[in-house]
């Protein structure tokens, strides 16, 4: 950017602006003086800003970075390349920097102290990680994985298929709690029962196999997503586990160990995590970017942080999207649209209780939900519809054969009310909805549209009743539930249906039990056959949408905006047609980790020095 | 004074152990416990171990004597939400933050509402009266302090580009913090102020001095300024804790890594060791803020006797 084009970005020129000013009286001079050296002072305390000049700065392409990582053509300079994302810590605890420490307080920038046996690619294909390539056993009751050899830690020991035992051992382990046992419960062979103490950790069927770079994993039974759920084999170092007992020296940067292109810098899990170059990494995957910083904050606008550049990106709601377009030095940059996690919101039903007992009753609810409309005046863009439960493009997902189970339509909605005793919604019972708040999906605007809707169109009485998170999900997991209805969300945990389908298992999250839809999961998960596993899964998506233990109402987008100084592969569309950093993000387990670098334009816009938090 | 101030922290103490009998049964009686937002139920073994390493699988009464135990032996115990520190320490960490803008924030508000109440009482009926009453008091009491920082980092970060958008670190972190902090109980002190000036000044013993020919500028400091601070001691004293021990408000809206966040996410995470750390410090603080008060009034108004009131 030139000096003219930036002054037009501010709306004037300097002439424009000096034939503006003003003759100044005496007066006038000594308080436009006192206000500009107000200016100065506060300008002065400001700090440190990059506020860059209009063309391309000094390149670093085909230099190498801190970990031999060659940078690029139109890279700038090694000291640039620092990556600042910002994250929102509401709701959320920040204890450890590892998955298999703790899933649901793992601190932002977790899980780059290693390497996975597979990582994804942005079309979310399983592409090799640790493992160079794994194999099912002629039984179908035991994977391979063959490790790659020489990877080191920074401790100077070997990555093998040890580290990646220990790991899951001290996850199955009793005293150490952890939170994510579901994950391998009823995969790997004597996970439950070690997770219950009734056998040894060392008894869970993850083994080394003929030599040290060869990991067997063996299940309870034939399971054909194994290599998708590998995606969380984030190890731990074996021998520092052995040492200290636990994950949680990876969140002191002295004893701090990995074997991943990044090593602790700074742990301030209420302000700021660093990442810093591993200068000992030896593995395949060598990210341009030096320094990772996140920025934690407890809530508050994210927009005018990434504004004045303290952040180098952000996750837009779709109200920061209006202000954008708004926004003169904001609206030309490129909107970024991702599912990240594949996240559906739906509303679930007490299915044990009436009058959701009642098929019709849920069937009714279902074609009473007009979602065009809702989205578009809610949600959009950063919403779809949802027909089923599986986001499309989500492996195995289907949407045509759904909507005539969940179309919207109110003379069948009216009518299946009435088929199940409740004619005009006469007689029908005063029922609660539950919600909690949930910025991102709007819920608050969202339940209260549902809720309209269905007592204008069914002449029920739903009301609304709000609550806090834990208070809801604690409600919604008790047996029986404690909830009549209520609006919640699931997101994916790895990439394959068995995942997101699991949810309605019988005994799962709600309380819908159906043993054919059970059969369907299990021969699903065992069957190695894609076009086979499709038809399996097709049926049970269409079981699942027809006997409607819930609504799905929509699934989430995530809206990106990135600098235009960060570039790379990991931001192109892929071939679904969605664009920037996906899921699972800039990890260790995604390909994006290696196709982000910070351009030679950086100088053309202000961005926050970082010098002084590395 | 020694007598009545033992016999007042005295109080305080039991009445900080009642507190937190109360609190410990109301944040058990509450849905939910630490570890129940996850997405999918963990199996019961699991939640057993769980349970079992934090302390939680034991009965309510020996919970509280384990806590009320470990306190009295300074431990705070360890909070759900980092277990990698202390209570002591997180709160160590945290506080220091919240002071420093607390403690700006007071000077700035209470020197600031003493200044804009009595210049407005002693131009009474002015356009500066108007000006301060109507901009600064009305102003700084009708606007949340969210919506006030909100728009400084609009103006001073977003478009002046003068000033950080939030964070810590550097002295300019304060700057809008404290100015959105400041500006209702310097509005509420104003407008105090201002009331209270305005009827010691037309009090009978004003009208006799000036009667008696005192100066202008005596009457004021030595008579009306000094006899209107008392009952802003009121007003002052409680709101010392109140701001002392931050506000998730403004603490989010300027990132600041603080206190006050913590009593909102400690009861929303039931994180019961750091609720009980946290209504500890609030009742101390409060507790002590009152009886600083009491004692204050003996230092602006002779008639007041502390030994009187304890008998």
């Amino acid at each position: 950017m030139d000096e003219p084009q930036r002054e037009r970005l501010i709306g004037e020129t300097a002439e424009e602006r000096l034939s503006r000013m003003p003759h100044l009286s005496r007066r006038g001079f000594v308080v436009a003086g006192g206000a500009g050296a107000l200016s100065a002072i506060l300008a002065a305390c400001a700090g440190p800003t990059s506020s860059g000049g209009t063309s391309s700065g000094p390149t670093g392409a085909g230099t190498k970075n801190a970990v031999h990582a060659v940078l690029p053509n139109g890279a700038a300079l090694a000291d640039q390349q620092y990556f600042v994302q910002p994250f929102d810590s509401t709701g959320v605890t920040y204890k450890a920097l590892d998955f298999y420490e703790t899933v649901y307080s793992r601190a932002p920038l977790a899980d780059e102290f290693n390497i996975p046996l597979v990582r994804l690619d942005p079309n979310y294909n399983i592409v090799p990680g640790a493992a160079m390539s794994w194999t099912q056993a002629a039984n179908k009751l035991s994977w391979t994985f063959k490790i790659r050899p020489g990877i080191m830690w920074s401790n100077g020991v070997e990555l093998t298929a040890a580290d990646y035992i220990a790991t899951l051992r001290y996850s199955a382990d009793p005293k150490h709690a952890w939170d994510f046992t579901w994950f391998w419960s009823g995969v790997i062979k004597n996970y439950t029962e070690a997770v219950a103490g009734k056998v040894p950790d060392t008894a869970i069927g993850v083994k080394q196999g003929a030599d040290k770079y060869t990991l067997v994993i063996e299940t309870v039974g034939p399971i054909a997503f194994i290599p998708s759920a590998c995606l969380y084999t984030t190890p731990l170092s074996a021998v520092a586990l052995e040492k200290h007992g636990s994950g949680l020296y990876n969140i002191d940067p002295s004893t701090c160990v990995s074997c991943g292109p990044y090593i602790l810098h700074t742990f301030e899990p209420t302000s700021t995590i660093v990442l810093a170059p591993n200068t000992k990494y030896t593995g395949p995957f060598k990210p341009p970017i030096d320094y990772l910083i996140g920025k934690i904050y407890n809530g508050g606008d994210m927009l005018p942080r990434f504004q004045t550049g303290q952040v180098d990106t952000f996750n837009a709601s779709a109200l920061d999207l209006k202000v954008v377009a708004k926004t003169p030095s904001l609206k030309g940059l490129k909107v970024y649209k991702n599912p990240n996690d594949f996240e559906i919101w739906y509303t679930f039903f007490n299915c044990k209780a009436a009058p959701f007992d009642n098929i019709k009753v849920r069937q009714a609810f279902a074609h009473a939900v007009n979602r065009g409309p809702l989205i578009d005046s809610l949600l959009a863009p950063l919403a779809i519809p949802a027909y089923g439960y599986l986001m499309p493009g989500y492996p195995f997902a289907v949407t045509t054969p759904l909507e005539k189970y969940t179309n919207y339509d109110p003379s069948l909605a009216q009518k299946l009310l009435s088929e199940a005793g409740y004619p005009g919604g006469k007689g029908f019972p005063s029922v609660t909805f539950n919600w909690w708040a949930n910025a991102a999906s709007n819920t608050e605007a969202v339940v209260q549209a549902l809720t309209a809707n269905w007592n204008k169109v069914l002449g029920i009485n739903v009301n609304l009743q709000e609550m806090d998170k834990t208070t809801f999900y604690t409600k919604m997991e008790k047996i029986p539930t404690q909830l009549q209805m209520g609006f919640v969300s699931y997101g994916m945990d790895y990439f394959d249906a068995s995942n997101m389908l699991s949810v309605y298992k019988s005994g799962g999250r709600h309380n819908w039990d159906n043993a054919q839809y059970d059969s369907l999961l299990a021969r699903g998960a065992a069957e190695s056959n894609t076009a086979e596993r499709q038809t399996i899964y097709t049926q049970a998506q269409e079981l699942l949408t027809d006997q409607a233990p819930g609504v799905f109402i929509f699934h989430l987008l995530y809206g990106y905006l990135y600098w235009p100084y960060l570039k790379g592969q990991a931001l192109a569309t892929n071939k679904l047609g969605y664009d920037g950093i996906q899921w699972p993000g800039f990890f260790a387990t995604s390909s994006s980790l290696t196709e982000l670098y910070v351009a030679d334009n950086v100088g053309s816009y202000t961005r926050q020095n970082e010098s002084g938090v590395l | 004074m020694l007598a009545y101030l033992g016999q007042r922290f005295l109080t305080l103490l039991l009445v900080m152990l009642v507190l937190t009998m109360v609190i410990f049964g109301l944040m058990h009686a509450v849905p939910g416990g630490p570890f129940n937002m996850t997405q999918q139920p963990l199996p019961p073994a699991a939640m057993a171990n769980i349970m079992r390493k934090y302390g939680l699988s034991e009965p309510l009464w020996r919970q509280y004597l384990n806590w009320l135990w470990a306190l009295l032996h300074g431990d705070l115990g360890i909070p759900f939400e980092d277990p990698t520190t202390t209570v002591t320490g997180l709160i160590a960490h945290a506080w220091p933050i919240t002071l420093i803008v607390g403690g700006i924030t007071i000077g700035v508000s209470y020197i600031g509402g003493l200044i804009v109440g009595c210049v407005s009482a002693l131009r009474h009926n002015t356009w500066i009266d108007w000006l301060l009453t109507s901009v600064v008091s009305t102003a700084g009491v009708a606007l949340p302090n969210y919506v006030i920082g909100f728009l400084l980092i609009t103006v001073f970060a977003v478009k002046l580009g003068w000033l950080p958008a939030g964070g810590w670190g550097s002295p300019a972190d304060v700057i809008l913090p404290v100015i959105a902090f400041a500006l209702y109980p310097m509005a509420l002190m104003a407008r105090y102020t201002r009331a209270s000036t305005l009827e010691v000044t037309y009090s009978d013993y004003v009208r006799m001095g000036r009667a008696r020919g005192l100066s202008n500028r005596r009457i004021t400091t030595r008579y009306i300024l000094r006899t209107s601070l008392i009952p802003l001691i009121t007003i002052m004293g409680p709101n010392i804790p109140n701001i002392l021990t931050g506000s998730i408000f403004i603490e989010a809206t300027f990132a600041l890594p603080g206190l006050g966040q913590y009593f909102t996410t400690a009861s929303l995470r039931r994180d019961y060791p750091l609720i009980m750390a946290l209504v500890l410090v609030v009742a101390a603080l409060w507790g002590t803020c009152y009886i600083l008060s009491d004692v204050a009034y003996t230092l602006v108004d002779p008639r007041v006797r502390l030994e009187g009131l304890s008998q």
